[in-house]
């Protein structure tokens, strides 16, 4: 990156503008990422927190000047929520929804209560306003699938018997979220109360109604956009999810939630390969998204919200580990294995800055940004971290006992 | 057969996990996008993955050929190069099996198979006669089209896998 900011100026020196200097710093930004991801992949860590600083790195006003690409950017990040959303939805079949709702709803409500009062709480105390407040619960409430499968595929755990406990617990989390997304995006859109809570009523009409016509009727949309070719396919999912989060936003119910009724309403061989084909795309722009989100942070405010943070981070992560460990010991698992769920759960990461951009965008509270990122940079590291060392962890500190109890 | 338990792994995929005579306890789990784990679990943590093995989809149908007692296809392959037409196959009788001379299963006429050998105890029989027995725990060598091996192993009442 040093080399590339001494190219930089020498190139445009040479009286390179316009599509030159967006091409650079398009490509800037990407290989910038790229050195992130690989280093990421190196110490094996996930992506997000080093994102996020990258995005710190090169925001107006730190090491480089990005001009060109701010429209670009900032079309990238919502191109990103959307496909983050969009792909939550299509990787569960409606079997999957319904079969972790049966299994697993008791664990899915300790998990909802345990933690989301944390983050609420921790919002009422700070002096916030009770809807920033609620915003906070939902970012401290909602761990990282796309963390928390990748640490459990890296680590071999796919396996383990826990394993279905946590994924069931991820599963009714984002169920969780598009229930809450509708609720807090007609919440934080404002106006005349009457017309908030017609708002947040339709919303959940149309999640309630979407996920009514995924799990109970054949997959309808799935059908009518089923192409063999891939690059049919692609376009028209795509194109689909677009189309319905534009208007989804037109209609002031945020374009994140329009995505994610999509992904919910396409289910079958259309959801299957449709995530195989966007997996790369939802790579590409949520890192555009994460760069863009730091963009609109004040690094000197993540500096001043980090002692809150760590506070939040202790907590959170005390109570997901009790979640986990609860649950886990309700699906007759062991000590370790226990253990092992508790910490997997404890990683924060994608949807806890979605939400903290819901927030933004809505002006509820203006420090939330600043909160959301400390804490997601401490949680997305110490979570992976914990649950890689927590056989390890528990020989310590329970030693012989839980030899002689799984043995 | 052994018992096969099943779990579904919500968003990855399904796994399928039986216990062997041993003891051991091994498990394939299947993921959506095609790819296989074959895993195996830990002796001293029985909620957690020792050991795991990650296949591809051409890789995990080759295991399953290896494994799956298809010897007539791999043996034939070899020797069908040979022979157009011809396959040869050792098929072990079970323990069960009632004793019965080459004449009496009718072979011949009703599969179109030879036996061309009978192994008992280590020891050949090669170029068995109509009149020669078969017993339980015998390995019998056949040779025939390969429905016609199919049709004599059915017809033994051992499996050709």
């Amino acid at each position: 990156m040093t080399a590339l900011a001494g190219v930089v100026p020498t190139i445009l020196a040479a009286g390179g503008e316009g599509v030159a200097r967006t091409l650079l710093e398009i490509g800037g930004v990407l290989l910038a990422l790229g050195l992130m991801a690989r280093l990421a992949n190196r110490i094996g860590l996930s992506p997000i927190p080093l994102f996020l600083m990258t995005g710190l790195l090169l925001r107006d006003g730190g090491l480089f000047d990005l001009t060109a690409t701010d429209e670009f950017i900032e079309v990238g990040a919502e191109i990103g929520v959307v496909l983050l959303l969009l792909m939550l939805g299509l990787e569960y079949t409606p079997q999957e929804l319904m079969g972790a709702l049966r299994a697993s709803a008791g664990a899915g409500a300790v998990d909802l209560v345990l933690n989301f009062l944390p983050g609420l709480a921790f919002g009422l105390v700070l002096g916030w306003s009770p809807l920033a407040a609620v915003f906070l619960g939902g970012i401290t409430y909602i761990s990282s699938s796309g963390i928390i499968a990748k640490v459990l595929g890296d680590l071999g755990r796919l396996g383990n018997r826990e394993t279905p406990t946590v994924l069931a617990i991820l599963v009714i989390e984002d169920l969780v979220m598009a229930v809450y997304l509708p609720i807090v995006a007609g919440l934080a859109v404002g106006g005349a109360f009457s017309s908030m809570v017609i708002g947040v009523v339709v919303a959940m009409a149309v999640v309630a109604l979407a996920l009514f016509l995924s799990v109970r009727h054949t997959d309808v949309l799935g059908r009518l956009i089923f192409a063999r070719s891939n690059e049919v396919l692609l376009f028209s999912i795509l194109g689909l999810a677009l189309v319905i989060a534009g208007a989804a936003e037109a209609l002031q119910v945020s374009a994140a939630v329009g995505a994610f009724l999509v992904g919910i309403a396409v289910s079958g061989p259309s959801a299957h390969r449709g995530a195989e084909l966007l997996a790369p795309l939802r790579d590409l722009f949520a890192g555009v998204f994460f760069v863009f989100f730091t963009f609109t942070i004040e690094p000197s405010a993540i500096l001043r919200a980090l002692p809150i943070a760590l506070a939040l981070a202790v907590v959170t992560a005390a109570t997901k580990m009790f979640t986990g460990w609860w649950a886990a010991n309700r699906a007759g698992i062991g000590v370790r294995g226990r253990v092992r769920a508790g910490t997997v759960l404890v990683a924060r990461g994608e949807f806890s800055i979605v939400i903290a951009t819901l927030a933004t965008t809505n002006a509820v509270e203006p420090d939330i940004g600043a909160l959301a990122t400390a804490y997601v940079l401490i949680l997305a590291v110490v979570g992976p971290v914990l649950t890689r060392y927590a056989d390890p962890l528990t020989m310590r500190f329970a030693g012989s006992r839980t030899r002689t109890g799984s043995a | 057969m052994p018992e096969i338990r099943e779990t579904k792994l919500p968003g990855v995929g399904i796994e399928f996990e039986m216990s062997c005579e041993a003891g051991e306890r091994v498990g394939v789990i299947s993921r959506h996008s095609g790819r296989r784990e074959v895993v195996l679990y830990d002796e001293d943590d029985p909620d957690a993955v020792a050991a795991r093995i990650e296949l591809t989809q051409a890789e995990s149908a080759a295991m399953a050929e290896l494994l799956g007692g298809t010897r007539i296809t791999a043996q034939l392959a070899a020797l069908s190069a040979e022979i157009e037409g011809l396959f040869i196959d050792w098929l072990p009788l079970p323990p069960e099996f009632t004793p019965i001379t080459i004449a009496d299963t009718e072979m011949r006429t009703r599969t179109g198979s030879s036996v061309i050998a009978i192994m008992r105890d280590g020891t050949a029989v090669p170029a068995p006669g109509p009149e020669d027995e078969m017993l339980a725990g015998d390995t019998v060598v056949l040779v025939g089209t390969k429905d016609g091996i199919v049709a004599a192993a059915e017809l033994l009442g051992a499996s050709a896998g």
